[in-house]
């Protein structure tokens, strides 16, 4: 075997090898450097995709936290909302989870007007446009991390009153968000 | 109604403010137990992954030539090993690892090995690698071993339902692997006709909260089982005593081997 060509560029890598007629050479004397624990091995699990801080970052964690959200909305299964510790209501569940699944304008002006108390009508809006994405297609985990950031935002910008009595809709919107946020990839 | 104080504010605020933890980059300090000891998986390092660590062999294999018995197991032999990522595991990802072969008896560096494993996962639970162990032979003095080119699959799985608690870490994983490759993974009876051939090695593994982990693997010669422990939370250490050689294909007796590893990862 020989190694022809090795080129890095960022984070891609192109190994390219020749297979030749190269001995596999003899095991000589008591083959100390084979027989002992494998150095690739040294690692443990920590590379497994199920590794602690390895299954959130992958695209298909996120996608199957998203399809698990969806899931959990429909049903009433389990989503209650953090801030208040009361269960959802179930016509803003499925408000949620139809923005989700196949967002409409309709949705969409129903998930504002619900929202609409925030009193910054402009990031209400980037927050229902930014949440409807999540479901689509592409790197989730980076429409879950935008989604967040422009509820943040939302947040930041929110007046004092709006904060003390926010409507449901935004109660509900924060326990899902909360719920996604472990999958949330690196906003550039 | 009460007017609320600027610290009052901002405690509403961030009661309200949702932490994403990939929006900044972190040093994950937590390890996993490992899934093998002895045999490769088809997981590893991608970019700002590293690891360090050391393999720890009681005693070496006493290796027979054709028509020849078995002879006593020798001396203990020890190794340290450097690895960094690069790539994208979800894509292509590359490990390279350097080991030092020789450490305190012969020198430290006077006898090292590159090896390199291009690994990709596949979906949510499956991986695929092809990997060169021992390829590049650096330093004076031969190694006592072989170059061993391999392929592996491995699948991981969780056994109970972390999903639906929400909880993205697995209580109890199973690890499968399996793969072809020449060289040391060769059988006992083509190593010692220094014939050239292909054969089978395999591990499986049940891990528990990613703390422990009991494995056993054929390595193409021979059983090893044993367990991985990681015995801090808050320090990616793994531990890995493992007992080689079970059967006596490869070597009169069973052997005592240990890998201790550190495992950086920047997210």
């Amino acid at each position: 075997m020989r190694i022809s060509l090795i080129a890095m560029g960022g984070r891609c890598l192109i190994l390219a090898c020749t297979f030749g007629a190269d001995s596999l050479g003899a095991q000589t004397g008591s083959g100390s450097d084979v027989s002992g624990p494998m150095a690739t091995s040294l690692a443990g699990g920590a590379l497994s995709p199920l590794a602690p801080g390895n299954e959130r970052r992958t695209r298909a964690s996120a996608d199957s936290a998203i399809t698990r959200a969806v899931r959990d909305l429909r049903t009433e299964n389990g989503m209650v909302m953090p801030a208040t510790g009361r269960a959802m209501s179930p016509a803003l569940s499925m408000m949620y989870a139809r923005l989700l699944t196949s967002a409409t304008d309709a949705d969409m002006a129903l998930v504002e007007a619900a929202l609409g108390p925030a009193d910054t009508p402009e990031h209400v809006h980037n927050v229902a446009r930014t949440y409807s994405q999540i479901g689509g297609t592409g790197d989730r985990r980076i429409f879950i991390a935008s989604a967040i950031r422009t509820f943040n935002a939302m947040v930041a910008n929110a007046s004092v009153n709006f904060l003390e009595s926010p409507p449901e809709a935004f109660l509900v919107l924060h326990a899902i968000l909360q719920k996604l946020a472990p999958y949330a990839g690196r906003l550039r | 109604m009460a007017v609320l104080g600027a610290q009052d504010v901002h405690a509403l605020r961030a009661q309200y403010t949702i932490k994403a933890p990939a929006e900044s980059r972190a040093l994950i300090l937590r390890g996993a137990a490992g899934a093998a000891s002895s045999t490769p998986v088809a997981f590893g390092a991608s970019w700002r992954d590293a690891f360090v660590g050391g393999g720890f062999q009681h005693s070496t294999r006493g290796v027979a030539r054709a028509g020849e018995p078995v002879p006593p197991n020798g001396p203990n032999d020890g190794s340290i090993a450097l690895a960094v990522g690069l790539g994208d595991a979800n894509s292509l990802g590359m490990e390279g690892v350097l080991t030092a072969l020789s450490t305190v008896r012969r020198g430290l560096g006077k006898r090292s090995a590159l090896s390199l494993k291009a690994h990709r996962r596949l979906g949510r639970n499956d991986g695929i690698a092809l990997g060169v162990e021992h390829g590049v032979v650096l330093g004076s003095q031969p190694t006592d071993g072989t170059r061993s080119w391999y392929a592996v699959v491995s699948h991981v799985t969780s056994l109970r339902s972390a999903q639906q608690s929400g909880h993205p870490e697995s209580p109890l994983a199973l690890s499968l692997s399996a793969g072809i490759g020449n060289g040391r993974f060769r059988r006992v009876v083509d190593i010692r006709h220094n014939r050239e051939a292909v054969n089978v090695f395999g591990a499986a593994a049940v891990a528990f909260r990613s703390r422990f982990s009991v494995l056993a693997e054929y390595t193409g010669q021979d059983v090893t089982v044993g367990m991985s422990v990681v015995p801090f939370h808050r320090w990616p250490v793994v531990l890995t005593p493992t007992l080689a050689d079970l059967s006596g294909a490869a070597s009169r007796s069973p052997r005592l081997l240990l890998g201790v590893g550190l495992v950086l990862q920047s997210r």
